[in-house]
């Protein structure tokens, strides 16, 4: 059986007036149907523009993609039409974006905005993609959803704004769903509103989900595994337990000892010292090599492949073994 | 709602109308020459001949008693009588306001037709061809003064190639009927129309393209194309939308500015409008007229200043009228 998202080797370029831009140097994963996964990674990690290259969204003319295939329920989008890539986005995979305050049409309804793609895509009438559009607002649950379809995105509150992001995004059922950091733009208590509405909402209509994400934080009960990215490579991917409790690279085990834990009050928080390399240079080393307290000369001579460490977990790292028989500070008792 | 909030632009717009009133007839006065420079200078007129004039027009009334008088003609329909034909102004302009009107709402229609496609698919396809080439056409359409352009579409069109009249709105030598008589018409408004809508259009085309750049680069425009919806609505309906706000003011107030190029054109083309009247009308210091040309451009500006709003509020849910 083929996996619903296969990621082979995605090689992503930007073309800016410094130089090339190196985003994403080929990454893998895959998702089976109905499974969730956490793309981590700081700012500029490339975890972003992996998630657009899924959508076909890439900014053109800038971005290329360079190398690789994205198979999706068999078919290479890559080699997609404009046309195909109409019937794919919005229906079959979907995106929750990061910034709910400015991805809805300020000057067309909720209404207007959730039936317009319900129409497109599923073929009905009028009154029947309103009815839907009003299920969807309930879905995700905003008061009175019948009443609400014909206000603007104005007359909504942030986090309901995210709401209706999330009802456009379920509008046609799509395997995959999206979400870019769909919680960074809000306050905390709605953040974890949306975590478990997209949570909640995963199960019960059976779609996988791809949850970009800064915060490792965020993802320990929302997904099955993570990958981490630093620099435009995939570091680490493995179990969400395995990855808290047995991380296999130095920046992972930094992400989570830079994580605040409720059962060490009084430890001091450890920060990764330095900051990631130029992406317009070409990595010739270990990307991590110069802020990694486990560095050796063999990291500075070339990059470490992503390599099996334990069933389904990887990382990119030499001393992978040495690393991962130090438990992060936080899962140390 | 729109119907109070029209009411309450009109009111506001009563204490403007004045002040602008007080302005352009003060101006006036302070033209050098006056309606009775002309004669002064012919020997034929004798110096009592003027005085009596003078009195009889009022123009040797105090400044400020002129100006009441007038004003209160103004508001209760009499705006006086031309010094030049002894018509009343309100007759002379009536009959003069439907062709200048007609020239500017063409020159703005074409506008229109012509600036809102170019700009959205140079827009749409940044750095083509196409938009290096519109982009070349519309600094050249701004650039070039319209006197010029109008003596050159006469030079080439009327009298190197003979294809379209020179003049006037009609065919003065034949009575043309049915399709003749709107092919006649059509064929003296193209140059006029031309030489009137170039800068607009050029003007225009760079503000839609603007506009509508801004615009696509927002996240909402990813959305919708992340929806999957096709991209002749994501850029006619999601973008287009939200770009047409700040082109529609920047349209409007077009048109009082094609209002008084017509000045120009009418002129150019010999066509029996306001412009051609004003033109006359300054030579000649005949300042009735001239003070009505001036309210009704005036008046222009508030209408269609109120217009822009109102469609502002129609395109945009944010903005209320409470």
């Amino acid at each position: 059986m083929t996996a619903l998202l296969e990621v082979r080797d995605l090689v992503v370029r930007f073309d800016t007036d410094d130089g090339t831009v190196h985003a994403v140097n080929g990454i893998s994963y895959s998702l089976e149907k109905g499974e969730s996964l956490a793309i981590v990674g700081e700012s500029g990690s490339g975890k972003s523009v992996g998630a657009l290259a899924l959508m076909g969204l890439l900014p053109r003319p800038q971005a290329r993609i360079e190398g690789g295939t994205i198979h999706f329920k068999g078919r290479n989008l890559l080699t997609q039409s404009g046309q195909e890539w109409q019937r794919t986005r919005g229906r079959e995979i979907a995106m929750v974006y990061q910034d709910p305050m400015t991805s809805l049409n300020p000057a067309l309804t909720v209404g207007q905005q959730l039936s317009q793609v319900i129409r497109h895509h599923l073929n009905v009438r009028k009154p029947a993609s309103r009815e839907r559009a009003a299920d969807l607002l309930s879905l995700v649950g905003i008061p009175n959803p019948r009443g609400r379809l014909d206000d603007y995105p104005h007359q909504f509150s942030g986090g309901q704004r995210q709401r209706v992001l999330i009802a456009l995004a379920l509008s046609c059922d799509p395997a995959l769903l999206i979400a870019d950091e769909p919680t960074t733009a809000l306050d905390v208590t709605i953040q974890a509103q949306m975590i478990e509405l997209v949570k909640g909402l995963r199960k019960q209509l059976g779609m996988a989900v791809v949850w970009i994400t800064h915060d490792l934080g965020v993802v320990a009960g929302l997904v099955d595994k993570v990958a981490v990215m630093y620099s435009g490579n995939m570091v680490e991917q493995a179990p969400v337990h395995d990855l808290y409790r047995q991380p296999a690279h130095p920046y992972t085990l930094g992400l989570l000892n830079s994580l605040p834990t409720l059962e060490h009050g009084t430890r001091r928080l450890t920060p990764i010292p330095g900051s990631p390399p130029d992406p317009l240079r070409p990595a010739t080393a270990c990307p991590f090599a110069r802020r990694c307290a486990w560095v050796v000369d063999r990291c500075r001579e070339s990059p470490p492949a992503l390599i099996r460490v334990a069933p389904q977990h990887s990382a990119a790292c030499y001393r992978s073994a040495d690393v991962n028989r130090q438990p992060a500070v936080g899962a140390q008792q | 709602m729109v119907g109070p909030y029209v009411v309450r632009r009109m009111l506001q717009a009563i204490p403007l109308l004045f002040g602008i009133s007080i302005i352009i007839f003060l101006m006036l006065q302070m033209a050098p020459g006056g309606p009775l420079a002309s004669g002064e200078a012919q020997a034929a007129i004798t110096p009592e001949k003027i005085e009596r004039l003078r009195a009889h027009y009022g123009l040797d009334d105090p400044l400020p008693i002129q100006y009441l008088n007038w004003l209160g003609g103004l508001v209760t329909g009499d705006w006086g009588v031309s010094y030049d034909t002894g018509q009343p102004v309100l007759q002379v302009i009536t009959e003069r306001l439907p062709t200048t009107l007609a020239l500017t709402g063409l020159a703005f229609a074409v506008s229109l037709l012509i600036a809102i496609p170019v700009g959205i698919l140079a827009a749409t396809r940044q750095y083509s061809v196409f938009d290096y080439a519109s982009t070349g056409l519309s600094f050249a359409g701004i650039a070039t003064p319209s006197f010029w352009f109008g003596l050159m579409l006469l030079y080439l069109f009327s009298f190197q190639w003979d294809l379209l009249p020179s003049a006037g709105l009609t065919d003065l030598r034949e009575d043309h009927v049915g399709f003749a008589a709107v092919w006649d018409r059509t064929t003296h408004l193209i140059m006029p129309v031309a030489v009137l809508a170039l800068i607009a259009t050029a003007n225009l085309a760079r503000y839609v393209r603007a506009s509508m750049l801004e615009v696509l680069g927002q996240d909402y425009v990813r959305t919708a194309r992340g929806s999957g919806l096709p991209e002749r609505t994501v850029i006619l309906q999601h973008a287009g939308k939200n770009a047409s706000v700040p082109v529609v003011t920047i349209a409007m107030l077009m048109v009082p500015e094609l209002f008084l190029g017509a000045v120009i054109t009418e002129t150019i083309f010999s066509i029996p409008g306001m412009g051609a009247l004003f033109v006359h009308s300054a030579e000649l210091r005949d300042y009735p007229v001239l003070l009505g040309i001036l309210v009704i451009a005036a008046v222009l500006v508030v209408i269609t200043n109120l217009v822009a709003d109102v469609i502002y509020g129609l395109l945009d849910p944010r903005i209320s009228y409470e």
